[in-house]
Parts: C-alpha cells; sequence; structure tokens
C-alpha cells in the first residue's frame, strides 16, 4: 500500500486509493467525474459506453428501418439508403446493429451484476470468515475458475438448445464469478490485518455489519473492475454462442448477426461487411469495458501512473552556485552537498521536499540526519545516492552532489555504476524488504563482486562469508534465502552486503527501527566498532535523536524539507539553539532523570505543499515572534554550528 | 513438497469436478436428448460400448444413479466413453487422440508464445515507463484483447486469404499433400497455422502484457529493486533478476487463471479456421448430437488445461523459494 | 477497591486497579498484544480466566453480556493509519460505538456526547474535525480519534496497544498526555502497551515486563526500572537509549534472540541469553515470586 504502514518517512502526504473512494461517500461525483476525464482511457471508455447505452434505449429512433423486414434486395452494398448494405436476406444490417445493441448491452450489464454480487458474496465471506468456510468456498472458487468456462457452457447449451435469454444470462452469471471472487478474497485478507475492522470486531459489530458497511464500502475500486470484468466477458461469450448457433438464431443481436454472415458465406460472397460491422460493434463495446478496467487501476492505484516534475511550475529556484571546482588537496571531504534541491510532482504544483541544502561530511566522520516523518530526510539521503524513483518519488532539480571530486547529480548512469558499491554502499530500513526475496544472500553478495570486480568464484565466496563474520553471523547462512533468517540477522546480513567493498561512504536509512531496542542497541555497538576500525564514513537517517547520541559526530535536524540546525553531537544535546531541536529533545521521556512533565511540540509539521510564510516552524514555535513570519529565514552561523532562526540573528 | 502435493491434489478435485458435471448434466436437463440417440446406435455397435453410453447418459434405468455414477467413473477411468456417432464406429478415445497434437502444437505453442512474449513486452514496457513502447502497446493490445478471437479470425480470412491469397484459408493441411513426416507436409501445416495462430496471439498477449506491465510497476518500487540500483549492478541484472524474476510470478499465478479464456478462443478459432484440433471436433460433435465425443473432448480440454495449471505451478516452485518452504 | 484480575494462556496474571494505569512492557513477539485481544475479547483463553469487577469472562453469556463488557473496556490500537475505516468521516466510529453500547440516548445526546468527546481528546475545533475523513488527519489526529471513540463507550479500562509507537516524536508526548488526562478527568484505568520503556515510565503507576509470553516482573514503575532483578529487565533498561547518560556497554555484545515459543517445555525460556543461569534454568519454568513491596520476579537467581 502507499504511504501508510511502517515506513512513515515518506515524503508524500497520505494519499492512496482512500482518497477516491471517500470522495464518491462525500457524494463529490464531480471529483469522480474530473479523474475519469483527465485519464484520456477512462474518456474514450465512458463515452463509448455511453452511446452504445443510447443505441440500447432509443432503438427505434435511431435506426431506419424495421430490422427483421426482408424487403429489401438481398446482399446489396452500402449506399445512402443502406448505409451498411442489406443482408443476404434482405434486410438492413445498419438496422440490425443498432437493434442489437439492446441485448448485448443487457447480457453484459445482467451478467456483469449477477457475477459481481456472487463474487462479492463468496469471496469477502470466504476470506472473513476463514477456517473451514474460506477453505470450501476458495476450493470451489479454483475449481470453476480453472474448469474451461466456455466449452462447459456450450455442452450445456448443447442438451438445452434455444433456451432463453434468462438462462444464457443465469448460466453466465454462475460460471462467470470466480476471478472477481478470487481477486475480492485476496483484497479482504490484505484488509483483515487492518485495525479498523478489529476495531469493529472489538466493539461490538455483527459479523454481517462488518461485511456490509466495513469492508465494502473500502473496496469499490475492485469492485467496480470486478463488474467491468464480468460484463466484458459476458459480451464475448455470449457472441461466442450466438456464433456457433448455440443462441437463439432468430433474436437481434450482434452475435447472431455474425452467424448468419458466417453460414452465408459472408467472406467468400464478397460481402465482409456482414461480418465486419457486429464484430466492430461487439470489440467496441468489449473494449470501452477493458479500457475503463485499465483506466480505473490508473486511477485508484496512483503508482501506475507516470507524472513528471515541471520545473517552470516550481515556486522559486534559485542559479546553481558558480563554486570552484574542488581541486586535489588533503583536507578534501568525502561528500560535498552544495544547494541540494529535490521536487516531487503532484497532481497540482510540484512540491519542494529537500530545499537547498548544503552540506560537508569529512573522511571516516558520523553524520546522523533526524527529522519527524515527511520532513525530508529520506528524500535527501536517496538524492546523494542518486536512487530517487518510487516509492520516493523526487527529482533533483537543483544543487550538487560532490563526491571523490566528481558531480553525482550530472555523472551518467554507466559512470554511477563505478561509484556504487564500491566507494558508496547503501544499507535501508527493512532487510525483508531491500533484499531480493528468491535470491540467497550468497548469490546478492555474488552479484555486487561480479559488477565491481574480476574476483574469482572462490574469492567472492571468501570475502562473502568474511564480511558475514564481520557482522557476527555464522557464514553457514550465506546460502539461506532471506526470510529463512530472522529480522536481526537479515538486518546485520544486509550490513555486511554494503562492506564487500568497504567502501568510503555507507548511507544508512533507519536501519535498526525495525528492530527491538535491545537488537537495536547491539547493531548501534557494531555499526560504530566496524566504522572505526575500517574507517567508512556515515550518514545515518533517524527518527529517533536519542538513539544516534553515542554515536555520531554531527547532527543536522530538518524540518520540512530544510536544515533547521547543524551542530556537533553532543553541543546539540547540550545546548539546542533551534527551538525544534530543543523542543525534540524535551520530547523523550527520560528512563532515569527527574519524572518531569513533557509538552512535546504541539501542532504537526506543515504540509509541504501549503507552507507558512516565513519560518516554516512558527506555527509550532513556543518563541514565536513578529520577524519570524516576515519572509524567509537564512542559516546563521553560530559557533560552528548552523541554525535557521531569527533568534540568533543578534547572538551571529 | 508440501506446494506440490496440494497442486495435485487440487488437480485430481477439478477433473473430478469436470467429470461429475459431465455426469450430472444429462440427467439434469429436461427431456433427455440422448435418449433418441439411443435408437440410432443399437444394433450397430458392440454392447459394451452401447453399455458406457447408457451409463453415461443415464438411459438405463436398471441401475441407481449412484451405482451408474462409479461404473461411470469406472469407465472415464479406463479412458472408455463409448462410440463416436460421427466418425462411427471408431471408439471416442481415438478420435480425441487424433484431433490432439493439432491442438496441442497450435494452440499449446500459441499460448506459450503469446505468454512469454508478452510477459517480456510488459517487462519492458514497465522498465521504461512513458517510453514509445509503453505508450503505444499496452493501451492497443488492452483494446485488442477485447476483441472476439472468431471475429478476427474472420477478418483474418478475409484479408490474408481472400483477398491476397498469401495464405491458406481453412484446414490444419491441403488434401493434396500425404499425411507424413515429410518436409513437405511439415511446412504444409506450419502454413496452415499462421493465421490461426497469429489470431490467438493477437487476442490473447493484451492479458500477459497488462499484468506483467502492472505487476513490473508494483515490483519497481520494491526496496530490492533500489538496492540493485545502488549496487550499482547493470541495468539488465537488475531487470531480469531482480524485476522480472519476481514480477513474473503473479503472473504465473494470472496464467493458470486465464488458461480457461485463451482455451475458449482457440475453440472458436479452430472453428473458424477447420482446423482439425479438439475444438473443432468439440464444435462438430455438438452440431452432429454426438454427446459422448463431445464429453469425452470437454473432459480433454479440462485436462489439458489442468496440466498447463500444474506446469505454471512447478515454474513458481522452481523460481520462488518461497513456495518451496512452504510449512 | 474492587479488583480485576486477569490469567493467561502463558501462565501470566496480573492486576488492574481502578483508575491505576498499568505499562505492560516487552519485545516483539513477546505476547503483550495477545493478552490485549485476550481483554478485548478477540481470543479466548484456552485455560485460565480474567475477571471483571469480580466477575469471571468465561461466563459473559449472549451478546447483551459482551456488549455491555467491551463497552467497559475499549482498546485503542497501535496503527493510527489503519485503525480508521478510510470510506467513512471520522465521527462514523464513535457513533456507531454509542449505538451499539449507549442505545438509550437521543440524537441530540448523542450529538452532544460526540462533540464532548472530541473536544476531551483535544481534536479541535468539533465543528470542522468531526466532518474530516482520516486521509485530512496528521498520525496524532488519528490517535486522538482512536482514544475518543473509546471514551464515547464510558469505559472503565482502556486497552491501549502501543498506542504512540508508530507516531512522531515530537507528538508522542501529547498522547501521553491525553492518557494521563483522561485517568484524572474520566476516572479511566490504562492498561498500557509499549516496548518503549522509558514512556513506560513516564506514564504508568505499574509496570508488568513480558519476555516470550512470559510474565518476568512486575513491581512500581521506578521500583523496576532503577532497580531491575529479572536478568532480561536489567538487559532491557540498560538497552535503551538514553542521551543523558554515559553509553552503558556492558552487554551490548547481546545478539540472541528470544525463543519461538510453539511447544514450550520447562525451563526458563530466557536462560539462552542470560549471564546468571544456573542448572536449574534448564529445567524449571521459574514462576513469579514476591521479592519484597508489591515487587514480584520470575527468576531462580534473582534476589
Amino acid at each position: 500500500m502507499s504511504s501508510v504502514g511502517a515506513t512513515d518517512q515518506l515524503a508524500t502526504p497520505p494519499v492512496g486509493p482512500a482518497p477516491l473512494v471517500a470522495e464518491a461517500e462525500q457524494g463529490r461525483w464531480w471529483d469522480v467525474w474530473r479523474a475519469i476525464s483527465r485519464n484520456k482511457k477512462a474518456l474514450v471508455g465512458v463515452l463509448l459506453l455511453l452511446a452504445f447505452v443510447v443505441l440500447a434505449i432509443f432503438p427505434g429512433q435511431i435506426a431506419p428501418e424495421d430490422p427483421t423486414a426482408q424487403i429489401y434486395d438481398p446482399a446489396l452494398g452500402p449506399s445512402w439508403h443502406h448505409l451498411l448494405g442489406t443482408t443476404g436476406r434482405g434486410e438492413d444490417v445498419f438496422s440490425q446493429l443498432v437493434w442489437g445493441t439492446r441485448l448485448s448491452l443487457v447480457i453484459a450489464l445482467a451478467v456483469g451484476a449477477l457475477a459481481t454480487v456472487l463474487s462479492v458474496l463468496i469471496g469477502v465471506s470466504a476470506a472473513y470468515l476463514g477456517g473451514i468456510a474460506d477453505g470450501i468456498l476458495s476450493l470451489i472458487t479454483d475449481v470453476i475458475l480453472v474448469l474451461p468456462i466456455f466449452p462447459l457452457i456450450i455442452v450445456i447449451a448443447a442438451y438445452r438448445k434455444n433456451s432463453g435469454l434468462f438462462t444464457l444470462i443465469v448460466v453466465l452469471g454462475a460460471l462467470g464469478w470466480s476471478y472477481g471472487a478470487r481477486q475480492l478474497r485476496s483484497q479482504t485478507l490484505s484488509l483483515r490485518t487492518r485495525d479498523f475492522l478489529e476495531s469493529a470486531r472489538v466493539r461490538g459489530e455483527r459479523k454481517f455489519y462488518v461485511i456490509l458497511f466495513e469492508i465494502l464500502p473500502t473496496m469499490t475500486s475492485l469492485i467496480v473492475a470486478t463488474f467491468l470484468g464480468a460484463a466484458l466477458y459476458a459480451v464475448l461469450t455470449a457472441a461466442g454462442l450466438q456464433f456457433i448457433g448455440l443462441g437463439d438464431p432468430n433474436s437481434q443481436s450482434w452475435g447472431t448477426m455474425l452467424y448468419w454472415a458466417q453460414n452465408g458465406e459472408a467472406l467468400f460472397a464478397g460481402m465482409p461487411l456482414w461480418a465486419i460491422a457486429p464484430g466492430v460493434c461487439i470489440a467496441l463495446l468489449g473494449a470501452s469495458f477493458a479500457l475503463l478496467n485499465y483506466a480505473f487501476d490508473e486511477i485508484s492505484s496512483p503508482a501506475l501512473r507516470v507524472r513528471k516534475v515541471e520545473r517552470s511550475r516550481i515556486p522559486y529556484r534559485l542559479p546553481p552556485p558558480a563554486g570552484p571546482e574542488p581541486g586535489p588537496g588533503a583536507e578534501q571531504p568525502v561528500l560535498k552537498v552544495e544547494d541540494l534541491t529535490v521536487a516531487y510532482a503532484t497532481d497540482d504544483d510540484p512540491v519542494v521536499a529537500v530545499d537547498h541544502v548544503d552540506l560537508e561530511l569529512a573522511r571516516g566522520e558520523f553524520l546522523a540526519i533526524v527529522g519527524e516523518s515527511g520532513c525530508g530526510k529520506s528524500t535527501l539521503l536517496y538524492a546523494i545516492a542518486r536512487l530517487l524513483g518510487s516509492p520516493l518519488p523526487g527529482e533533483i532539480v537543483n544543487g550538487r552532489v560532490l563526491f571523490q571530486g566528481k558531480d553525482l547529480v550530472l555523472l551518467e548512469e554507466r559512470e554511477l555504476r563505478r561509484v556504487r558499491w564500491r566507494d558508496l554502499s547503501v544499507v535501508m530500513q527493512s532487510a525483508m524488504n531491500a533484499l531480493n526475496p528468491v535470491l540467497t544472500v550468497a548469490e546478492q553478495m555474488r552479484d555486487a563482486c561480479r559488477a565491481h570486480s574480476n574476483m574469482s568464484k572462490r574469492e567472492i565466496e571468501d570475502r562473502s562469508r568474511e564480511v558475514l563474520r564481520l557482522v557476527s553471523i555464522d557464514p553457514i547462512h550465506l546460502h539461506s534465502y532471506p526470510h529463512q533468517l530472522s529480522g536481526g540477522m537479515r538486518q546485520r546480513a544486509m550490513i555486511a552486503m554494503a562492506l564487500l567493498f568497504t567502501p568510503d561512504l555507507v548511507i544508512m536509512d533507519e536501519p535498526t527501527s525495525a528492530l527491538d531496542v535491545v537488537a537495536q542497541r547491539s547493531l548501534m555497538v557494531q555499526i560504530k566498532e566496524l566504522q572505526e576500525r575500517l574507517g567508512f564514513a556515515v550518514i545515518f537517517v533517524t527518527h529517533d535523536m536519542s538513539l544516534v547520541r553515542h554515536f555520531s559526530d554531527r547532527l543536522l535536524v530538518m524540518y520540512a524539507g530544510q536544515i533547521a540546525e547543524l551542530s556537533e553531537t553532543r553541543e546539540l544535546f547540550d545546548r539546542p539553539l533551534h527551538p525544534y531541536s530543543h523542543g525534540l529533545l524535551e520530547a523523550f521521556p527520560s528512563l532515569r532523570g527527574p519524572k518531569v512533565r513533557l509538552l512535546g511540540i504541539p501542532g504537526s509539521p506543515p504540509d509541504l505543499a501549503n507552507l507558512p510564510a516565513g519560518c516554516r516552524f512558527a506555527p509550532r514555535c513556543p518563541r514565536v515572534e513578529r520577524r519570524c513570519t516576515e519572509g524567509e529565514v537564512p542559516l546563521y552561523s553560530v559557533n560552528g554550528s548552523l541554525v535557521r532562526c531569527v533568534l540568533q540573528e543578534d547572538r551571529r | 513438497m508440501r506446494f506440490v502435493l496440494r497442486r495435485l491434489g487440487f488437480f485430481v478435485v477439478t477433473l473430478w469436478a469436470a467429470v461429475t458435471a459431465n455426469f450430472l448434466i444429462p440427467r439434469l436437463m429436461p427431456g433427455n436428448p440422448a435418449l433418441a440417440l439411443m435408437a440410432r446406435y443399437r444394433g450397430h455397435i458392440n454392447p459394451q460400448s452401447l453399455h458406457a453410453i447408457e451409463i453415461a447418459f443415464g438411459v438405463n434405468k436398471h441401475q441407481s444413479v449412484l451405482s451408474s455414477y462409479f461404473s461411470y467413473l469406472g469407465n472415464v477411468f479406463r479412458g472408455r466413453f463409448g462410440v463416436s456417432l460421427t466418425f462411427f464406429p471408431d471408439p471416442v478415445t481415438k478420435n480425441v487422440l487424433q484431433a490432439l497434437p493439432w491442438t496441442l502444437a497450435l494452440v499449446g505453442v500459441t499460448t506459450i508464445l503469446a505468454f512469454l512474449l508478452g510477459t517480456l513486452i510488459g517487462l519492458l514496457a514497465a522498465w521504461r515507463r512513458g517510453g514509445v513502447l509503453d505508450s503505444i502497446l499496452p493501451p492497443l493490445f488492452v483494446i485488442t484483447s477485447a476483441f472476439p478471437y472468431f471475429w478476427l479470425a474472420m477478418l483474418a480470412i478475409w484479408l490474408f486469404a481472400i483477398k491476397y491469397h498469401w495464405l491458406p484459408q481453412s484446414g490444419g493441411y491441403d488434401f493434396t499433400t500425404t499425411v507424413g513426416w515429410t518436409w513437405t507436409f511439415f511446412w504444409d501445416a506450419v502454413k496452415h497455422s499462421i493465421l490461426p495462430a497469429l489470431t490467438i496471439l493477437v487476442t490473447s498477449i493484451g492479458g500477459w502484457i497488462l499484468t506483467m506491465r502492472n505487476n513490473t510497476i508494483t515490483v519497481l518500487t520494491e526496496d530490492y529493486v533500489r538496492m540493485a540500483r545502488a549496487k550499482g549492478l547493470g541495468p539488465w541484472r537488475v531487470m531480469w533478476t531482480y524485476a522480472g524474476r519476481n514480477a513474473i510470478l503473479p503472473n504465473l499465478t494470472g496464467f493458470a487463471m486465464s488458461l480457461g479464456f485463451v482455451v475458449s478462443g482457440a475453440i472458436l478459432v479452430e472453428f473458424v479456421f477447420n482446423y482439425p484440433g479438439v475444438g473443432w471436433m468439440f464444435l462438430q460433435s455438438v452440431e452432429q448430437q454426438d454427446y459422448a465425443l463431445m464429453q469425452g473432448l470437454f473432459l480433454m480440454i479440462v485436462v489439458a488445461v489442468l496440466t498447463a495449471i500444474l506446469a505454471a505451478d512447478a515454474a513458481t516452485a522452481l523460481l520462488d523459494p518461497r513456495t518451496r518452504d512452504l510449512r | 477497591m474492587s479488583r480485576q484480575t486477569l490469567h493467561a494462556v502463558d501462565d501470566v496474571d496480573l492486576t488492574i486497579g481502578r483508575g491505576e494505569i498499568v505499562a505492560l512492557v516487552g519485545e516483539s513477539g513477546s505476547g503483550k498484544s495477545t493478552i490485549a485481544r485476550l481483554l478485548a475479547l478477540v481470543y479466548q483463553p484456552t485455560r485460565g480466566e480474567i475477571w471483571f469487577e469480580d466477575r469471571p469472562l468465561s461466563r459473559l453469556r449472549g451478546r447483551r453480556n459482551r456488549l455491555a463488557y467491551s463497552g467497559d473496556v475499549p482498546m485503542v490500537f497501535q496503527d493510527p493509519y489503519s485503525s480508521i475505516n478510510p470510506a467513512y468521516r471520522i465521527s462514523h466510529g464513535i457513533a456507531r460505538g454509542m449505538k451499539l453500547h449507549r442505545g438509550d440516548l437521543s440524537r441530540t445526546e448523542r450529538r452532544g456526547e460526540l462533540n464532548r468527546v472530541l473536544e476531551a481528546v483535544g481534536l479541535v475545533p468539533v465543528s470542522d474535525t468531526r466532518r474530516r475523513f482520516p486521509y485530512e488527519l496528521s498520525g496524532g489526529q488519528r490517535q486522538r480519534v482512536g482514544f475518543a471513540q473509546a471514551l464515547a463507550l464510558k469505559p472503565k479500562l482502556i486497552v491501549a496497544d502501543e498506542p504512540v509507537s508508530m507516531l512522531d516524536v515530537s507528538i508522542r508526548v501529547g498522547v501521553l498526555n491525553l492518557m494521563g488526562e483522561l485517568r484524572e478527568r474520566e476516572g479511566v484505568s490504562f492498561l498500557y502497551i509499549t516496548h518503549d520503556v522509558a514512556s513506560a515510565r513516564y506514564l504508568a503507576d505499574r509496570v508488568l515486563v513480558m519476555y516470550a509470553g512470559h510474565l518476568v516482573e512486575e513491581g512500581a514503575t521506578d521500583d523496576v526500572l532503577h532497580r531491575p532483578k529479572h536478568p532480561y529487565t536489567q538487559l532491557l533498561v540498560s538497552a535503551v537509549p538514553d542521551p543523558r547518560a554515559e553509553l552503558g556497554l556492558a552487554d551490548a555484545r547481546d545478539v540472541g534472540e528470544p525463543p519461538k515459543v510453539i511447544d514450550p517445555k520447562p525451563g526458563c525460556r530466557f536462560r539462552g541469553r542470560c549471564p546468571l543461569a544456573v542448572a536449574e534454568c534448564e529445567t524449571v519454568t521459574p514462576v513469579l515470586r514476591e521479592l519484597g513491596d508489591r515487587r514480584r520476579v520470575a527468576c531462580h537467581v534473582a534476589s
């Protein structure tokens, strides 16, 4: 799912599929229409469907002739009088087409509705009830799903020729629900772990209520998709049945027209229109369902949409700094970030997630970046590593990242690859997600070694064992798959992997936050030991300031995309300069100190798309003054620390 | 191991369901049409086959439903479906086995090809989001996947066989060539299969492209793909081993689920092209009211689909270590 | 003062007094959440009994009695992003709760209650917040909705399952303070389940420490956290990052993990990681024993 869950540091606001549903619930159909009209595929689908609906409701008004009247010369070509010619029996083809719409549409909608109701009933109850009921219902679903339905319907129809429309709809509906039921079941299963259902149960709601009023409203998009899929299946299957003569040969439908076309040897008689015209209609009606389905998928899962940052629409943008090229020098920092700005696209204006950040990192230094969710700390981290892209959207729109004398921002992907892992490696928050589930640890280590060296198989194996031992993992786990390791071990294995080449810089994104305190502390100690022993520099992102107190050399506090304060760690803990840093320190209850009532920081961080004027922290700041809101606050340098607060203006 | 056993169990259950449906449908229909047919058989075929047909259609009133059900199961198990009326006096089994190679060659090969090609295109389209491939092919094939198979088949015949005479319009081979393991015959068969194969390919490929594209887009947002990029792996390595291999897993499940749909379409394609496969014979038997043959062919289709699904399951187990470790 | 006692499957027994805040501390998988769900009637205990106001829960028969109990003991969930139905306004859960548990209220009374609880949890101005959809609120605000839902039932004991662990640091304290205020103003008891020892100290009167499904230590908050007796509590407390103290590296080398309690054999479940383990720990499961004033420890060695 989108930004819900443990990854609470995403820079995107928490909008997922829910808003669309919510808007609909709210009765704001206008917004739904806006979403549809923005999507070309949806628009085409809707218009096609509307056109067919009109044809189906008013065939008498639109069709020029009676479709069954065999009153014209047979097999006429297209003319003004007969737009699409006449049939072998002398009926007007165009009129037949118009009248045929009704049956196809009725079958599509009726079967769609019937199959959807069955899907919902069976799929959702199977998942929600669980246990034996689920076992039986899913087995039935799966069996019906893989049984070739069409031949089965033919078998049934062969025994019962010319059965009516009602039977057709019932049979198609009764056999066509299984695909949707399967999808709805798995969606419900994933919802089952969502706490709002547990909350309803704990509240004492009945099962019936939970299914109908708590589960179903959250699955609107999937239910619509099920309906569209079933309608498409109905259109095609019904046409197929009519085509082979298993429908009523006297009914007015496109499939029947094709049946007559085939029987009348339309193709050989030089009358391809008999076959083409009804086929085009079936294809168009089917396409309208398919397009709507496809578009709906795109609308309800934003990941499928492509968005590009329109740079011209970024509120303001400074010219790139004309800094001097870094020359070869002994005291050269391992990393120098200049004026880095990252923006990501939304439906409206682009949002700046990292706003003109400057940073320097000395060789072997441990820099920690702290901040709340959405402050841009992870975006900054991945921008430095040039790893932006979904699920962490964003584009570097300005600035430089100088690493080993090269500007990573401008580097070609090929050159970038040479730097990666040898000199710059990454450790992520959750190894469960960051390790490829289908490859063993050994294979994933081998991948990295192969990409950057000519090591032999033997050497790779030896090196892999060596780094595992570094992080206190028994090398017997080398050939395990990630899911076979425990959480702590996976995390260590990922750190081991990052050390394969002993890089200059290791970037760490909350590597311990998925662990328990005991495991967390021992991992921190280990990281620090390795860092001191091997001499690599670390950028360590965390939301927990107290975690890095004893480990980091400097601390960068970020707020709403900007640097709020950058100081020596000890200095910042002893004498925080920014009211926000101060507030963060005060927000931790102490385990050992005196028990005092804490206040935390009132309010919540600003929406990056809608920033307050002046200082971004001003609305929550206990020491806010008038001048705070009067303009952008610059970074002040105070005793070697950098602070973005007007209170420091006087003390400079 | 548990995984394999469970899937095998599913295979058996589904097959049993199909056999039972076969047994029940004639009995549930008002005015058993098979009764009238019995007269046509009587005296022409040996008593054993007659008995098999009687059991299959519930004509024999002396047996209870339950005991005739078990006799039927026994017959099916031994491959006794009675005698075909259309191809009298050949037993149904012989007819089915005659049609099977044609269908396997046409539908089997085309389906696998469509799956592989569609998966590949879907992967590439997702990899280059918003690129040329991505902006043209997926929407295009969404539309073609809504085309009725048989209609596209008719169009293909009209255009390539009737209008331009590029390819033969029907049949599995030319009647002037002798059937046998010769190059002439092989080439002739290939020529006859191009149009039906293309029809199936064009209509079925869209589904694979779309699901693979969407799976890949989802997988590309996974941390392990970002990790692979961070490791500096080449784009091919990332695309195949990290994105592709993980994205294809749900597609394999999808393969199993949409196979029935493809087979339905293929039946109609064989019908339109008069292609001598299982589907064509199936519709012939429906038209001739040759119920014994029809039931035999239906079971054949079920077995074929189930076998393909087992193969997809095997591939899943091969590619995904997590299913192998399933409790 | 009436006492509420509960016993759970893994031989856990604990009591929560009226108006008391008891913290249940442990790492993930230690069984904390199971206890919450036992209390909320989501699971049934296989053995043992839970007493609420001197009545055993296993004797709760019929929907009315169960409803009455779940109105007295509501639950607040860990994940504010998943604990409110995204398809409804935030007032939905509150209104449903009142409809189920306080059916005697009239429409206007219910409306008044809605405003009252929203205001009590600090979601002001009420006229604005009550029309919001969950996605329009921040994590902290959503968690306040969770408490408002509980409060609308006029509860006696709120089971709060890690209510702040997914919130940002700067707003955690606000939610902790809210729980304290609700206790003062509404006289509600809390079972505060957490893995954050420092927040337990901040909020709770008493602390219970769990390890691998066992209760290993119990006592007054400062007593337990400043003078831990069980080796696991000692390890846990020493591992808590404390910016105001020097780094203690004594047992930082511990890379052990709690055992999987699927088919437990007798013996102390911590023995594999324990620096004090003796032969007895292998064979005899330690039970809680009284060590000082309302202080209980499950360890053969501790004294």
